[in-house]
């Protein structure tokens, strides 16, 4: 059976990327870690994956993102691109949770039997938290996605083993690569494939609220 | 060959269609429930444009008759305007583009509504005074060409229609104010107060901060705790709007007098102000020149006027990159992207 390529990209953080994934052993793969650089590099870093991939979009099963939580503006920017390369190419789209990516890919680092917590900063007030077990070299939840306050993460995160920005403002599994995006994508997402994204959004996790009226 | 056009500046989402030089699809989603918060709230305005951008592609589509395949160029609003909203309708048009392998335009906002005259069957003719009046922007432009604009003058302070914004709130008037303060103004007595019109050292350019601290100071002067009476406030509505009137009147005369210039055009989102299509209008005559004011659903935001300029770049030879960034503001005196 010929399965087709996935391309997944990362843009829900620092970590601007891609990748056209074949299996866990072939795939070609472009991050840049640089703040801001999303919006300028993105369909540029798509355009060199599929190149080096030696195909185009015509050739992939679909496009997976990753789909939150995040910083809203790198989210909507991951989305827009999709959006319109989907459309283009009549492609489904497959929204990969960023968390679960992230954990997917600790999962590959990370001892049996290890638990452990990935924070990211939703603000200087609070974090974006979500604790995780590992179980047969997978992940599973041990607390679901949450907004929890700053000051309790610490609280929250002793005896764990812990990731994301919230801890380490450079730690590298604040975002999960663009290969782990396609491979949780591969491993989960079969059900999540649609082409009904005409109104697809980011998941934001946190509703914007406008504290002061203009008025 | 037939052009797509995606608007997403600020608060209004909008594709246009324009198939042979005939524009054969223009659909605007404006996001009134900015409404709530007194002004545009950028975060919203985002979220928004990104919901609602792939159906109203889908809509505008199939309002030209035509299929995606039939696109040959995609052009998309760079800026200026709110950062987060340009990103979407830029990126989801590049995104576009590159999977369809057809070129990608960006347009500078500004230069869209300087060239939506062209929308009218009756268009300028080079070189033309346009006169840019929207909320961020008062500019009285020099347009040589499509490849040509010489600023003359501009505001070094508020924009005309963020001071309409202004002043509608200090009268409680709500927003947004153009409209608002138009409709308050159609019962007022524009003779009731005058207000000052600022002269500055360059006779082309604007201010109109000190027009609305004007303002600010009759009313808190004239009435206790800001409780005005409905014919005090269309009062100072219709003497407010004077003055901005005969601000921008005097300054494109000023540009008449000084510049060879063989048309005039009013564009932008306060060119919907009645009484100031009226005043320009009046001076075109008086100078026996042609005036071309677009209609109204090209004086908003709109894809259309993007998709114009789109075009008028894409003709004249102008490729660009996939890298290419938005921008929010425009750099001094550039208007070519």
């Amino acid at each position: 059976m010929n399965i087709k390529p996935i391309l997944a990209i990362e843009a829900s953080g620092n970590l601007c990327g891609a990748v056209v994934y074949f299996d866990k052993s072939k795939y070609t793969e472009i991050n840049i870690n640089i703040k801001n650089s999303h919006s300028g590099l993105l369909l540029d870093i798509i355009d060199k994956t599929l190149l080096y991939a030696g195909i185009g979009l015509k050739d992939l099963e679909c496009i997976a993102i990753s789909s939150g939580p995040g910083s809203f503006t790198g989210l909507r920017i991951g989305y827009s691109a999709v959006k319109g390369l989907a459309f283009g190419s009549s492609l489904p789209i497959c929204p990969v949770p960023t968390f679960e990516a992230v954990a997917l890919q600790l999962s590959h680092v990370l001892s049996e039997g290890t638990s452990f917590v990935i924070a990211n900063k939703v603000n200087v007030e609070e974090v974006y938290y979500a604790r995780f077990h590992i179980k047969s070299n997978n992940y599973i939840f041990a607390e679901k996605l949450e907004i929890i306050k700053a000051s309790d993460l610490q609280e929250r995160s002793k005896g764990y083993s812990s990731f994301g920005n919230a801890f380490n403002k450079d730690d590298e599994y604040s975002a999960p690569r663009p290969y782990y995006v396609a491979e949780w994508c591969k491993l989960f997402g079969a059900g999540l494939h649609t082409l009904n994204y005409d109104y697809i959004e980011p998941n934001y996790f946190k509703n914007f609220i406008v504290k002061e009226s203009l008025k | 060959m037939n052009v797509l056009g995606i608007e997403s500046s600020c608060d209004e989402t909008s594709v246009a269609v324009i198939s042979d030089g005939k524009l054969v699809a223009n659909l605007i989603s404006s996001q009134d429930f900015h409404v709530n918060y007194g002004g545009v709230v950028p975060e919203l305005s985002s979220r928004a444009h990104l919901q609602i951008v792939l159906p109203l592609l889908k809509d505008a589509l199939s309002e030209s008759k035509l299929t995606l395949k039939d696109i040959n160029v995609i052009c998309a609003t760079a800026g200026p305007g709110l950062i987060g909203a340009l990103l979407v309708g830029l990126t989801f048009a590049k995104g576009l583009a590159y999977s369809l392998q057809i070129p990608f335009v960006p347009v500078n906002h500004i230069e869209g509504h300087v060239y939506s005259g062209f929308l009218m069957k009756d268009k300028p003719e080079f070189p033309f005074l346009a006169v840019v009046v929207s909320g961020g922007h008062t500019l009285l432009l020099l347009v040589n060409s499509f490849t040509e604009i010489q600023k003359l003058g501009s505001t070094v302070d508020d924009a005309a229609g963020e001071a309409f914004d202004k002043v509608a709130k200090m009268l409680g008037l709500g927003y947004p104010g153009g409209p608002k303060i138009q409709k308050a103004a159609e019962h007022g007595n524009k003779e009731k107060v005058t207000f000052p019109v600022a002269d500055l050292a360059d006779p082309f350019n604007f201010s109109f901060s000190g027009l609305k601290t004007s303002v600010l100071r009759y009313v808190q002067k004239s009435f206790k705790d800001n409780i005005i009476p409905d014919n005090e406030r269309n009062n100072i509505a219709a003497s407010f709007q004077d003055a901005v009137i005969r601000a921008i009147t005097r300054n494109a005369e000023r540009a008449l007098n000084n510049f060879e210039i063989k048309s005039l055009s009013l564009v932008g989102g306060v060119a919907a102000n009645q009484p100031l299509r009226d005043a320009l209008t009046n001076l075109a005559a008086r100078y026996n020149k042609r005036i071309v004011i677009p209609d109204m659903q090209f004086c908003g935001d709109n894809a259309a006027m993007i998709t114009f300029r789109g075009m008028k770049l894409f003709e004249s030879g102008k490729r660009f990159e996939l890298t290419y960034n938005p921008f929010p503001g425009i750099p001094e005196n550039h208007f070519s992207i």
